[in-house]
């Protein structure tokens, strides 16, 4: 019995652990950013 | 017979997650965490940097585009690790770059009023000048498609106006993207 619950306990660490790796990848950016964001017409190349 | 180097064409989003490689020892010193880039003339300005660890945190150091030697398919090249730049020393473009205005998902409209569709991810011309030269559009009138940045109306944080004429312009693929961007170049000169 204990060591089913032992075996749940870092299964769910496990769990929570990947979850956040992924958070944090998620987030690791991928944004194409301009520098100016209200942008003058623009005519031609 | 000497071969003549053509700077790729590649998605921003290939970019992304490209090592910065150091020429001068062979490190990879970072990893690309966003694009920054001025739209007037699609020069890119630099890159904001992750670490390079299992945890991918967030590096305080940027990339000014002046520290980059190339812009490859497979990796960003600086010529040695003083490239990378504390934010007081970074050009104010690239430190002053605000992450709200990040184009993704910004509608595309055209002049006359038609949604063209939604900017999935912008195409960038590589090698040692690597500026962005086309929108990727998703999801609108002309479903998912390429198109050259060679002119456009207007950029708000929300939404991007293009000419009428751009709607025949827009590509499928790549090589698609590059013969028209070579037909807008000839038309030009």
């Amino acid at each position: 019995m204990k060591i089913a619950i032992v075996v749940v306990v870092i299964l769910v660490l496990l769990l929570v652990l990947a979850a956040v790796v992924l958070v944090r990848r998620r987030r690791a950016g991928g944004r194409m950013i301009v520098t100016h964001p209200d942008l003058p017409k623009r005519d031609g190349p | 017979m000497s071969t003549r180097y053509v700077p790729p064409l590649v998605l921003g989003h290939d970019v992304v997650g490209l090592p910065v490689v150091d020429a001068s020892s062979g490190n990879d010193v970072a990893e690309v965490r966003d694009v920054v880039f001025d739209p007037t003339r699609g020069g890119l300005v630099g890159f904001t940097l992750t670490k390079r660890s299992f945890w991918r945190g967030r590096m305080k150091q940027l990339l000014p585009i002046e520290g980059v030697l190339s812009v490859g398919t497979h990796a960003v090249m600086v010529e040695d690790g003083s490239a990378l730049a504390d934010p007081a020393d970074a050009p104010a473009e690239v430190r002053r770059a605000d992450p709200s205005a990040d184009v993704l998902g910004n509608l595309v409209v055209t002049e006359s009023g038609r949604q063209l569709g939604e900017l999935v991810d912008v195409v960038i011309v590589g090698g040692s000048a690597p500026r962005v030269v086309g929108y990727r559009l998703s999801g609108g009138l002309v479903g998912d498609g390429l198109v050259p940045l060679h002119a456009h109306s207007g950029l708000s944080s929300s939404a991007l106006v293009v000419p009428d004429d751009l709607e025949p312009r827009v590509r499928s693929d790549l090589t698609g993207l590059a013969a028209e961007l070579a037909d807008l170049e000839r038309d030009r000169s």
